[in-house]
């Protein structure tokens, strides 16, 4: 790699690294896992810098190599079943007496989130937060915009469930 | 719904902006996409390395077929160069330009030697690829059956030589000569008449061989019932010549 890719890629990584970040963790839940995700998506296209024709389209190949890459971590059992080991003892930490109750919902709402399919989730999260329309969504998840609106639609009843079985209890 | 939207958009804000936004890049990253890049560039001369060894190996396999293929349904080797012309801006050599002179050999049964073409003309030429042989009885009449044509290897390759510069284009010079290597064998019945030789030039025009394949005579018959055969190989230079390719 010559100094020019490398002051490169640590342009790209300084803009976009924060908001793969993020939506890595929006993915899956966990803090260290999205950091992991973001730096193996970064290795991943630095090898591809030279044939990045427009750097605007950057940000959507990072967005769609974090999707990926989440998937193919969740694949993994072992992985997963790290993930629910840390999702138990969060809950163990977070979800205590006397917490507020607009605290208490979001937290609910979050872990019923982390039960999605992954898929769902990822819907869920490129739709409500990158606001990303079903198209791009589609494209992404390597699905037809038909079956971005069902993961949408479902995901959303069974967090709606969640919420209400929730609430009643 | 709208609630459940709303919900989860500010849930996934709040969340989002737990991850601090400022960050630069660590330095185990720069290893790791210099280690990246570095597999690709492997991955990819390996891949070109790859593709172009079975190229030509590709090339080579074809160029080999085409060398024991080149006999036509009446046994003969091509008449012709390959395909592809000459990358040469000299002119081919015609019939016309060119002396054609034998000389043979006993050799177990069989006669080796070959066939040399002189130019005698005064403008160069350029000879590629294999003549076709005729053998023609003594009244100039073709002999149409009885004997296998064969491709043979370039003399300087059953002599162990080191390939001679341009070959396969041999180039011609005035006063020069050029030379085609010939094994023949099993001519029946034994003192059956020696035929008379006469080469078809690619360039155009036939050449008829003046003597020399006389004065040894005929292989003896090995094999009554068999065809004679005459293997004949490219054009090349004739290593006393001064031709050059």
């Amino acid at each position: 790699m010559t100094a020019s890719d490398s002051g490169r890629l640590g342009e790209l990584y300084r803009a976009h690294a924060a908001g793969a970040v993020r939506l890595a963790f929006l993915l899956t839940g966990d803090r260290e896992l999205a950091e992991d995700l973001v730096q193996d998506a970064f290795v991943r296209l630095a090898g591809r810098l030279v044939h990045l024709r427009d750097p605007g389209a950057f940000e959507t190949y990072l967005r769609t190599t974090v999707v990926n890459l989440s998937h193919s971590h969740f694949r993994r059992a072992r992985v997963e079943r790290a993930y629910l080991a840390r999702v138990k003892a969060t809950i163990g930490r977070r979800v205590e007496p006397g917490a507020d109750r607009g605290l208490d919902d979001r937290e609910a709402l979050w872990q019923a989130l982390g039960r999605l399919s992954r898929r769902q989730r990822a819907a869920i999260v490129l739709r409500f937060y990158e606001d990303l329309p079903e198209q791009e969504i589609a494209d992404i998840l390597r699905c037809r915009p038909g079956t971005v609106k069902s993961l949408v639609s479902r995901g959303l009843e069974t967090l709606r469930t969640q919420i209400e079985v929730r609430t009643g209890e | 719904m709208n609630d459940l939207h709303d919900d989860l958009r500010e849930l996934l804000r709040r969340k989002a902006e737990e991850v601090p936004t400022q960050r630069l890049m660590p330095r185990s990253l720069a290893r790791r996409a210099r280690g990246r890049i570095a597999v690709n560039a492997l991955a990819v001369g390996v891949t070109v390395a790859v593709f172009a060894g079975g190229l030509f190996a590709g090339v080579r396999t074809f160029g080999a077929a085409h060398d024991v293929n080149d006999v036509d349904s009446a046994g003969q080797p091509p008449s012709s160069a390959p395909s592809t012309p000459p990358a040469v801006s000299k002119p081919a050599c015609t019939g016309g330009q060119l002396r054609a002179t034998g000389s043979m050999e006993g050799a177990a049964g069989s006669r080796e030697g070959g066939v040399t073409l002189t130019n005698f003309s005064d403008t160069t030429c350029t000879l590629q690829g294999r003549p076709t042989v005729e053998l023609l009885h003594p009244n100039l009449n073709p002999i149409l059956s009885g004997i296998t044509f064969l491709p043979s290897p370039p003399g300087w390759k059953v002599d162990a030589l080191p390939k001679p510069a341009g070959w396969p284009v041999v180039t011609i010079h005035p006063g020069k000569a050029a030379f085609v290597r010939i094994r023949w064998l099993n001519w029946c019945p034994d003192g059956r008449a020696a035929p008379l030789w006469r080469l078809d030039i690619p360039g155009g025009g036939t050449v008829d061989v003046a003597n020399g394949f006389d004065e040894l005579g005929p292989p003896p018959c090995n094999g009554p019932g068999l065809p004679s055969t005459v293997e004949v190989g490219p054009f090349e230079p004739l290593a006393s010549s001064g031709s050059t390719g």
